[in-house]
């Protein structure tokens, strides 16, 4: 036993290293947790890709640099969290003032036709200009855009998709900076607000 | 061809099936837990069954496999496995040589003290795991459906209660270790009946080796 006590202690610094590497310092313990504070640490560029809005106008993200802007990843037949996600959206827009920025993105093109996100748009009251829902034509723009911002979406029996869903934030540079919980929008809304500094 | 490189060859054989059937064992996440990541390391264990490792090395080497199967039991670790082709090899790699041949060439010299120690933590582990798995709200790993995630949780509690089964009667029936007034140990049976060890008469506590 004694003559192992080094190599005991070796074993030991190595594995709560591999477990330290692993948990990005005993912080997460799945790859969401990760990749919010990997942004969190180090602002992520994202691909320059050909958008379409609601309205059918093409755009890029160079398009709305300049403020900060308000992300999120949804399909439009989704039952439940993108649901919620752009009734928050709705909400951070809504008595007046002009809001965050915000473009919702729809990562099932199939589906989301420019005809259907106007519709969805106009349930929720997009002006088109602060807020646009929009769609990545070409598939493997969307695959390098859903692998920028870390978006899995995997196909679901009866419901669509199940995706990993948080409120992504661009900074002025149009670099991924901020990852939020969606239970959470307040923080990263004040983040976003136009009127912040 | 002797012994020790056919049992190389079976364990060679056995990785390159679980590598062939990657897609098909990765689809749902309770085969990628509970048949990939456990083939892999019966693997590299089948691979150097019958090896020994050094008295002084066994506890180092199986704390050392114990480390390194914890990192892959990290959902964040399964989900690199998918979206990364290195963290996929480092996965085919580690594993058997890592955690199951290090495991295989320690575990018979181990002590029944830290062998029983080893599964009731294993237990205890898979328990909670289980529960977890089976009751979280949230999806623990992006690239697997919540009902997968359930399946699997309900596994964990499955082999659980299965492993905790097949030790009751060895816990509860099994033959005694038994200090005599000589200080020296006995095993005796159910009946109290007198028995030696399989390897004869015992010279010391150290090397009466109970099986778990």
């Amino acid at each position: 036993m004694k003559r192992s006590l080094p190599l005991y202690g070796l074993v030991l610094f190595m594995g709560v290293a591999l477990l330290g590497w692993g948990t990005l310092g005993f912080r997460v313990v799945t790859s969401e947790g990760a990749r919010r504070l990997e942004v969190q640490a180090a602002p992520r560029e994202i691909p320059q890709v050909g958008l379409v809005d609601h309205e059918g106008r093409p755009f890029q993200w160079e398009d709305v640099r300049g403020e900060r802007v308000l992300v999120e990843f949804i399909f439009t037949t989704c039952p439940d969290v993108c649901q919620k996600m752009t009734s928050d959206f709705a909400r951070l827009g809504a008595a007046g003032e002009s809001g965050p920025r915000r473009v919702s993105v729809t990562f099932d093109p199939d589906n989301d036709t420019v005809a259907r996100l106007k519709a969805v748009a106009s349930t929720y009251g997009a002006d088109g200009e602060r807020w646009r829902f929009a769609r990545i034509e070409d598939r493997d723009e969307l695959a390098r855009t859903l692998d920028a911002f870390g978006i899995v979406a995997v196909q679901a029996p009866n419901i669509g998709f199940e995706h990993n869903a948080a409120i992504h934030g661009l900074d002025r540079e149009g670099r991924l900076a901020r990852i939020d919980d969606i239970a959470s929008i307040e923080s990263i809304a004040q983040w976003a607000s136009p009127h912040s500094d | 061809m002797g012994l020790a490189t056919q049992r190389l060859m079976a364990g060679a054989f056995l990785w390159v099936a679980l590598w062939m059937s990657q897609e098909l064992l990765e689809g749902q996440m309770w085969s990628h837990a509970l048949v990939l990541l456990p083939g892999l390391a019966f693997a590299g264990g089948v691979a150097v069954s019958g090896v020994r490792a050094a008295q002084r090395f066994c506890g180092p080497l199986f704390l050392f496999a114990v480390f390194v199967s914890l990192f892959w039991m990290l959902p964040r670790s399964l989900d690199a496995s998918l979206s990364s082709g290195a963290m996929d090899i480092a996965k085919f790699a580690t594993l058997p040589v890592l955690v199951g041949a290090p495991i295989a060439a320690s575990w018979p010299r181990l002590r029944p003290v830290a062998r029983g120690f080893v599964v009731s933590n294993f237990l205890s582990m898979l328990l909670a795991l289980g529960w977890l798995y089976h009751a979280a709200p949230v999806r623990l790993c992006n690239y697997y459906l919540q009902s997968d995630q359930q399946s699997l949780g309900t596994g964990y509690l499955i082999i659980a209660l299965a492993v905790s089964l097949a030790c009751l009667p060895r816990l509860f029936l099994g033959p005694r270790v038994r200090a005599d007034r000589s200080g020296a140990r006995t095993r005796t049976g159910p009946a109290g009946s007198l028995k030696r060890g399989r390897s004869g008469p015992v010279a010391s506590p150290l090397h009466t080796r109970p099986r778990i």
